[in-house]
């Protein structure tokens, strides 16, 4: 049974270019997409910056209101709940954030900040209670009790993230959006909050979607890959095919783009032409075009379809 | 002490020489050593990496090289750099502006932030020409310095703001005005960090055609041993203000000899190699004012020996242009390839 | 539990309250026609008043009276401000906040014009104290577009959006979050509001509307011919007394901003 059930999202903003002027075009952050997340598996989200993974992660979680399709959640349809009952719901899903240093309130010390999250969902009875679950959080995430009197500036930016994570398994979620949680740290934290996911995930059965541009961190955590592209799924697959052979010009420029440590080896390398495009003026057709080395006519004019190419394996793009 | 053949093979000097570089920074009348006598040598055309996580003050000695530090609070506690022969740091102001731009140019990490948001990208380039080759300061040399870097259509682009340019964009544009100076040496600070990986790989293509092209000499600092992998010669890794081993890249990465070193290596997950558990490097980094006794890796190395706390290891080369800074190098580690 | 940057700003409110009340009731000496127009003497350092007051005690008295008059103009200022700021902010986007903010804009064009009328409605039977609620009816603006851009660059910060997305119900987000760290920003904006005000009462003493006697600027209109031919610096003296209360306050406010950012700060470096 699958866990998350996206349908045809979408997300549009409104770019507004003056005061006087209505924006006419619409800023398509996040165009029909679609996938599943299953119970206590790994879905990873990968592309660039302006491909909507962002967007799509806040949107999937109800941070930010989408504008078309539907989102199930364990079986129940959340995409318009709004109010109390949304706040219930949120007990069943969670987010972890990018930045360490501003997703931490600064004027509130470990404990309050975790005992926020308690508190919002009552589940805590008494104060001793709360306390307990609040220690037992944070030694849960590899952190010493007592840091809970001590305020976020005191810590590092790999502790802070761990402290984060410990606010977002407070309310016992069953799904965590993981959104870039490694970007900002060094290579050697970058290991520790991986692993520390990883063993979270197997003791209490989570489920993660995982947005990074980091393909090698995504390719390590997650069971399936999404590769995004201006706002469309352009590749889904297991996360091995995906790396090993991959079917979209667009994946396989990122795969051979993602420097690696192999000494003594120059890779042939596809380095893509072009910039990274805007997604306020998406190109016709399909929106890689402008920037594919293999792009033929058809491309400009017809945008392809997400077909199934082998069994659990998506793609669009017409020479597939 | 001197690192590597101070003459290469045709004879010439190294471009660079770092000698025992200490600098200091003031904090509460107290003095806190960020760069704790670095060495190293870069020869001319080569492309040098300094890699090192945040804290380890690779940032800091690449801008010593041009004094680029506001000496207050910065203070230069010993050693020599030695840019072309002459010693940059005993120059005074007037002598170093001759020397920067001219011999040393820098691009760093925010594109956007080091270009003046307030002018097109065409005056900016022209400043940089104005100051260095003012005979040179046309339209048709900034359209020919675009164009070198990459950029598409730079006569319609030069009259663009930065605002307006996408952060590769930008990058080019900080490269093109770092080399309308000739500099012999570029100082790159991390400069992909910022960008897309797609970006990444094309600005890493730009240098190392740079580097074809004009023979010019790269230091390139970064946290990424992936990128040093792709582009570098020479590595140095740096970790708590010292360097910890110096080989060229090839070298370092098919035998990585300092447990740090090594430890960074099992940490990275690598593109294609997922059954290959991740191996975190347990603690943090230490902060310049509370450095542990004796070898400063040592409460994280998972080869720690008794006396690793006592007495601070010594740079020695262990193998013909390899050093380590580690008396147990030779004990295998769990991440030997 | 009152969180700690609320502490500040409570007792600051009870500490304005009290000056409030107490400057109410403070009143000028009694006349005394026997000693009119005395000369500047050791028992009346500045002489005394065509009707027999003691000069000083009148300065004292009305510079007293201005400032609690200005405090209590500010307090209602802020707090119709601040609530009006939040609303705007909390339906940003929607049609109560283009309401909100076409008022505001026509208040600040049109602010004076609204206060004259005001004021000519019920004129004379004005004091000082329904002054304030006018003042505040007109001056609110300056208050709420600061709370309103504020409240909307927080909200946009991480920490809120977590705070969102654990669940935390919107008042207490508001309340948590969102007001504290605006809070420092508003604080010399209440210092600017209580300067302005100051001047705002003694400007419309002089010119005769409505503020009890003995005010400020009933006070300056009275010395019109004794400002003239006194030296400069006799009037300087009451600027620089009020300038210095609210330099003084303004000080403490800033010493303890300072402390806060060194203790901060060294945290900062030595976790670096």
């Amino acid at each position: 049974m699958n866990l998350l059930e996206a349908k045809n999202l979408k997300v549009v903003f409104w770019p507004k270019r003056s005061m006087f002027a209505w924006a006419k075009e619409q800023l398509r952050a996040v165009d029909d997409v679609s996938f599943a997340v299953e119970a206590g598996e790994t879905l990873g989200l990968v592309g660039e910056s302006g491909c909507g993974k962002t967007t799509l992660g806040r949107a999937v979680i109800r941070l930010i209101p989408c504008d078309g399709g539907n989102i199930v959640f364990d079986g129940e349809d959340i995409t318009n709940v709004t109010g109390k009952q949304l706040r219930e719901q949120r007990r069943k899903f969670q987010m972890i954030f990018q930045d360490p240093f501003n997703s931490l309130n600064p004027r509130m010390n470990v404990g309050q900040i975790i005992g926020e999250a308690i508190d919002a969902h009552g589940l805590s009875d008494n104060a001793d209670g709360r306390w307990e679950k609040i220690e037992s959080l944070l030694k849960a995430v590899g952190l010493e009790p007592a840091y809970a009197r001590r305020y976020p500036r005191e810590f590092s930016g790999g502790q802070r993230q761990r402290i984060g994570i410990a606010r977002a398994l407070a309310v016992e979620p069953k799904l965590i959006v993981c959104d870039e949680p490694v970007s900002a740290v060094d290579v050697s934290i970058q290991a520790q909050i991986v692993t520390l996911l990883q063993d979270l995930q197997a003791e209490r059965g989570l489920a993660y979607l995982l947005i990074s541009h980091d393909l090698a961190v995504v390719e390590h955590m997650s069971r399936r890959i999404l590769v995004m592209y201006l706002g469309k799924v352009v590749e889904s697959g297991d996360s091995n095919t995906i790396v090993s052979s991959p079917q979209h010009p667009y994946t396989q420029a990122l795969v051979s783009a993602v420097p690696t440590i192999e000494p003594g080896t120059k890779r042939k390398r596809m380095v893509l032409g072009g910039d990274a495009p805007s997604p306020i003026n998406p190109p016709s057709g399909c929106p890689f075009h402008p920037r594919c080395p293999l792009a033929e006519t058809r491309c400009k004019s017809d945008a392809p379809a997400l077909r199934e190419i082998a069994p659990g394996h998506f793609v669009s793009c017409h020479l597939a | 002490m001197k690192l590597r053949e101070t003459e290469s093979a045709d004879g010439l000097k190294p471009l660079l020489e770092v000698n025992e570089l200490k600098v200091g920074f003031e904090r509460d009348g107290k003095s806190i050593c960020v760069v704790d006598g670095v060495s190293f040598c870069v020869k001319r055309g080569e492309t040098f990496c300094l890699v090192g996580e945040s804290g380890c003050g690779k940032t800091v000695t690449a801008l010593s090289i041009a004094k680029l530090l506001a000496t207050p609070p910065a203070q230069w506690l010993g050693g020599q750099i030695l840019l072309n022969g002459q010693d940059t740091l005993q120059m005074q102001e007037r002598e170093l502006r001759q020397v920067r731009g001219s011999v040393i140019s820098y691009i760093f990490q925010e594109p956007g932030a080091s270009l003046n948001p307030a002018f097109s990208v065409g005056s900016q380039v022209k400043d940089a020409l104005k100051l260095h080759r003012p005979d040179d300061a046309t339209d048709s040399e900034i359209v020919r310095l675009l164009t070198a870097v990459g950029i598409a259509a730079p006569e319609l682009r030069m009259r663009d703001c930065p605002g307006e340019l996408s952060g590769g964009m930008q990058q080019r544009v900080m490269i093109a005005i770092a080399l309308a100076s000739n500099p012999k040496l570029l100082v790159a600070d991390e400069p992909t960090t910022a960008l897309d990986v797609t970006i990444q790989a094309q600005i890493l293509e730009l240098l190392q055609e740079i580097k074809r092209r004009l023979g010019t000499t790269i230091l390139l600092i970064t946290h990424n041993l992936a990128i040093v992998s792709e582009i570098a010669d020479h590595v140095a890794v740096m970790y708590a203000g010292q360097i910890v081993e110096s080989a060229p890249a090839m070298e370092l990465l098919r035998r990585p000899l300092h447990p740090y070193t090594k430890a960074l290596i099992a940490a990275m997950p690598r593109l294609g190699h997922v059954t290959e558990k991740l191996i975190p490097i347990r603690g943090v980094v230490p902060s310049p004012n509370a450095v542990p006794s004796g070898c400063r890796f040592h409460p994280r190395c998972t080869l720690a020996q008794p006396d690793c706390s006592q007495t601070a290891p010594e740079l020695k080369e262990v193998e013909p242009g390899h050093w380590v800074r580690c008396p147990y190098w030779q004990r295998s580690a769990p991440s030997e390839k | 539990m009152i969180r700690r940057e609320y502490m500040a700003w409570l007792i600051g409110v009870v500490v304005a309250a009290i000056l409030i009340v107490g400057s109410a009731g403070v009143v000028p000496p009694p006349p005394n026609t026997q000693q009119a127009s005395l000369s500047p003497s050791a028992a009346h350092v500045l002489g005394t008043a065509p009707d027999g007051r003691d000069m000083l005690l009148l300065c004292v008295t009305a510079m007293i009276r201005a400032a609690g008059e200005s405090l209590w103009a500010t307090t209602l200022t802020v707090v119709i401000g601040l609530a009006i700021g939040m609303i705007a902010a909390t339906f940003a986007g929607r049609p109560a906040d283009k309401v909100q903010g076409v008022i505001a804009k026509l208040l600040d064009c049109a602010g004076p014009f609204l206060l004259a009328a005001c004021l000519a409605s019920v004129a004379p039977r004005i004091n000082s104290w329904k002054l304030a609620v006018f003042l505040a009816l007109v001056a609110w603006p300056n208050v709420s577009t600061v709370v309103r851009s504020e409240a909307l660059a927080i909200s946009r910060m991480a920490y809120v959006e977590a705070a969102r997305a654990v669940g935390v119900k919107p008042l207490r987000l508001a309340l948590n979050h969102v007001l504290p760290a605006m809070l420092d920003r508003l604080a010399p904006l209440c210092f600017g509001l209580f300067g302005g005000f100051v001047a705002l009462y003694g400007a419309l003493g002089f010119i005769g509307v409505g503020v009890t006697e003995q005010g400020l600027g009933f006070m300056l209109f009275d010395a019109q011919s004794f400002i003239r031919s006194v030296p400069w610096y006799w009037m300087s003296c009451f600027g620089a007394f009020l300038s210095l209360l609210l330099f003084s306050a303004g000080m403490i406010w800033m010493f303890k901003k300072l402390h806060a950012q060194f203790v901060s700060a060294d945290l900062e470096r030595n976790r670096l």
